[in-house]
């Protein structure tokens, strides 16, 4: 690209005790954008980092005099999700790229395709490596996109841009963000993913310490609890299993009455335990019922989501 | 060397209010301004808002000051007020400190009108958690002016010097002697420092303690509203978040957004910017030179304000850029914390008398109405 696209773009970068890599990265990411974009800003995201992250990002923004650099300082460490989400609602470009991790381990390139992809009509592009996947990635993606019923299957993704629309649509969809890209995928909006080949990320990759990996199991698991039905379908299967044994058993201590076969005292220690069980499973299943509608409620705030209208 | 009852250092609204207020006391006074004219800094380079609390919902106190003299300076100086437009406030749902209930409390609190109403008219879906029409007006700096030039044309014993510098200022006996650029030499037994930005520079020229002062360099943009939004002022609260109204009765609107409108900022006693290197003596930590017409002026920022703004109003509220203003505004540190915005006179002496005013906004100019002996 040899003219910068006349458009304003924001580039939200999560931080998390990454003194090491960080002003490495905003000063191979800023140029770059700035070469390619009439406007740029970028919006440093420091998740109570306790290195010296936010004096790099200083460092870098001192060095980059035509990126407007911006920092949040979240004030307790908030996780990736709810870091991302700050840094969105900050920012203030037409097209918003989403760094979930501050890794340039992407080529340059990739930036152009991705925004050639949304400017062909899709609100949301994300730019996933070809390749090499996590089998714990792997196996999520596949529960999550067998199981959600998300309109768009959900990858490992580097990076990402999003509309205007997109956040617009997003921030009145649902304002508990507990996935984001569970949230993108129903959007409801034309969405693309753009693949590349890796490099080397001049010998860095990403690091990932226990409390990331403690981080990504709670959302993965959030996630999957609240976006598919798997919890659901399998707690209410149980109760209404347990209901049917106990029901069994209702039947079977009158059967063993009447035959005659029982000792003095079962039959009452049965039928009561039986009537037990099967009265507090199907209380078990209507309050499942509940928690379902509530959490409807709380994380889907519009009745429906459509992409567009077209009038004929 | 020509003596005087009071000497005001700065012709801005402070200033030549002070001097009006002393003549009609009897006073002779002088009032030196470096620049060629009356209003070129401050006074005219801001949002040109008639306080009445609202842009303090953290600060009680200022609030209930701005609310008390509202009225006073409306009627005082009515022809230059603009009040044909409906002001509106918002609170952002996200990055705000304050909600929209917490708005509406400050309102009640401190008396002043706020009212409810539908935030999707002016913004976009779940922008702003809430929308209130209140009571606020805009004032225009230049009627403002010649209706102060005209009052001082009819008084005798003032003596307005423009394009004067102050060079020293040394204390003698119980007179102030102040010589200027021109090798002039004048004195007085009571002097005013209404000199805003500059207000450390005079008291460093007299070796007193300093204000602890943040300064910011800051841009307005001047817009040309769609018919839309012509008829309205449109304020974001409270945070990075921005506002659009009309300025004065220029037509125009002013757009300033909290995040974008400093450009620069210094945290030095005096105030010291990179910019001072290109312009040799036209400005430096010792005499500020005027931002607005700066060859050193930074580039405009308003594709960043009006992408913010644009973010939260409806398409419809359209508008264009016709131009910037610029100008040096100093913060007391000790108010960022609730973002109050005290009008400050310190009397630093007595005989002779030096009084400083440091304010951010025009209508708590009765403040001085006790030190210059006219309550």
């Amino acid at each position: 690209m040899t003219d910068a696209v006349q458009a304003f773009v924001s580039a939200v970068v999560y931080v998390r005790n990454d003194e090491a890599g960080i002003y490495g990265f905003l000063k191979w990411l800023g140029p770059a954008l700035e070469e390619r974009f009439f406007q740029v800003e970028v919006v440093c995201v420091d998740d109570a980092s306790a290195d010296g992250s936010a004096d790099e990002i200083r460092r870098a923004a001192a060095e980059l005099p035509g990126v407007t650099l911006t920092i949040i300082h979240m004030g307790y460490h908030h996780g990736r999700e709810a870091a991302m989400r700050a840094g969105d609602d900050l920012a203030i470009g037409d097209y918003v790229f989403e760094f979930d991790r501050a890794v340039p381990e992407f080529p340059l390139s990739a930036l152009d395709e991705a925004f050639k992809t949304m400017m062909e009509g899709y609100d949301i592009v994300g730019v996933a490596p070809r390749g090499r996947r996590r089998f714990t990635s792997k196996l999520f993606y596949k529960v999550i996109n067998h199981s959600a019923g998300v309109a768009n299957d959900l990858d490992t993704e580097t990076f990402r841009i999003l509309s205007r629309r997109a956040l617009n649509r997003i921030q009145s969809t649902s304002q508990a963000f507990p996935y984001r890209k569970a949230l993108y995928a129903n959007s409801g909006l034309p969405q693309a993913t753009v693949s590349y080949e890796i490099c080397d990320g001049g010998g860095r990759s990403e690091k990932r310490d226990a409390e990331d990996g403690r981080y990504r199991l709670r959302i993965a698991v959030d996630a999957l609890v609240l976006f598919t039905q798997t919890g659901y379908k399998v707690a209410l299967g149980f109760s209404f299993f347990m209901m049917a044994v106990a029901l069994f058993m209702i039947v079977y201590s009158f059967v063993s009455y009447f035959a005659g076969i029982t000792v003095s005292g079962w039959m009452t220690t049965v039928l009561f335990m039986a009537f037990a069980f099967f009265g507090l499973f199907g209380i078990l299943a209507i309050v499942l019922k509940y928690l379902q509608i509530i959490v409807d409620l709380v994380f889907k705030k519009k009745a429906y989501i459509f992409e567009g209208i077209e009038r004929n | 060397m020509r003596s005087f009852d009071r000497i005001i250092l700065g012709a801005g609204l402070y200033g030549l209010y002070a001097a009006v207020q002393s003549a009609q006391q009897g006073c002779s006074v002088l009032v030196l301004e470096c620049d060629e004219a009356p209003f070129t800094r401050a006074t005219y380079v801001n949002q040109a808002r008639v306080h009445q609390g609202y842009h303090y919902p953290r600060s009680l106190y200022t609030a209930t000051r701005s609310a008390g003299y509202f009225r006073r300076f409306s009627e005082d100086y009515g022809f230059c007020i603009n009040d044909s437009f409906e002001q509106i406030y918002a609170t952002s749902s996200a990055m705000s400190w304050s909600d929209a209930q917490q708005f509406q409390d400050f309102c009640r609190a401190a008396d002043i009108p706020c009212e409810e109403v539908d935030s999707d008219r002016f913004f976009k879906t779940g922008m702003c958690d809430g929308a209130f029409k209140t009571q606020e007006y805009t004032y225009d700096a230049m009627l403002l002016k010649d209706h102060f030039l005209e009052e001082l044309k009819g008084m005798s014993g003032i003596d307005v010097r423009y394009d004067s510098r102050t060079r020293a200022i040394r204390k003698d006996g119980d007179r102030f002697v102040i010589e200027l650029e021109s090798r002039e030499v004048v004195e007085t037994g009571f002097l005013i420092n209404t000199t805003y930005a500059s207000v450390n520079q005079v008291l460093d020229l007299l070796g007193l303690d300093l204000f602890k002062i943040k300064y910011e360099l800051c841009e307005i943009t001047l817009c040309e509203p769609s018919d839309e939004l012509r008829g309205y002022g449109l304020t974001v609260m409270d945070g990075p978040f921005f506002s659009i109204m009309p300025f004065g009765k220029t037509g125009l609107h002013s757009l300033t957004s909290v995040s974008f409108t400093p450009h620069e900022a210094s945290y030095a006693a005096l105030p010291t910017f990179r910019c001072q290197d290109e312009v040799g003596t036209y400005c430096s930590p010792h005499h500020l030179g005027n931002c607005d017409a700066c060859p050193a002026r930074p580039t405009s920022a308003f594709p960043f304000m009006a992408n913010l703004a644009r973010k939260y109003l409806l398409d419809r509220y359209g508008f264009t850029y016709k131009g910037s203003l610029y100008s040096m505004k100093p913060i007391l540190k000790s108010s960022e914390i609730d973002d109050s915005r005290p009008t400050v006179i310190r009397v630093h002496s007595e005989d002779p008398t030096l009084v400083s005013v440091l304010s951010g906004k025009i209508n708590t100019i009765y403040d001085m109405d006790e030190v210059l002996g006219c309550d």
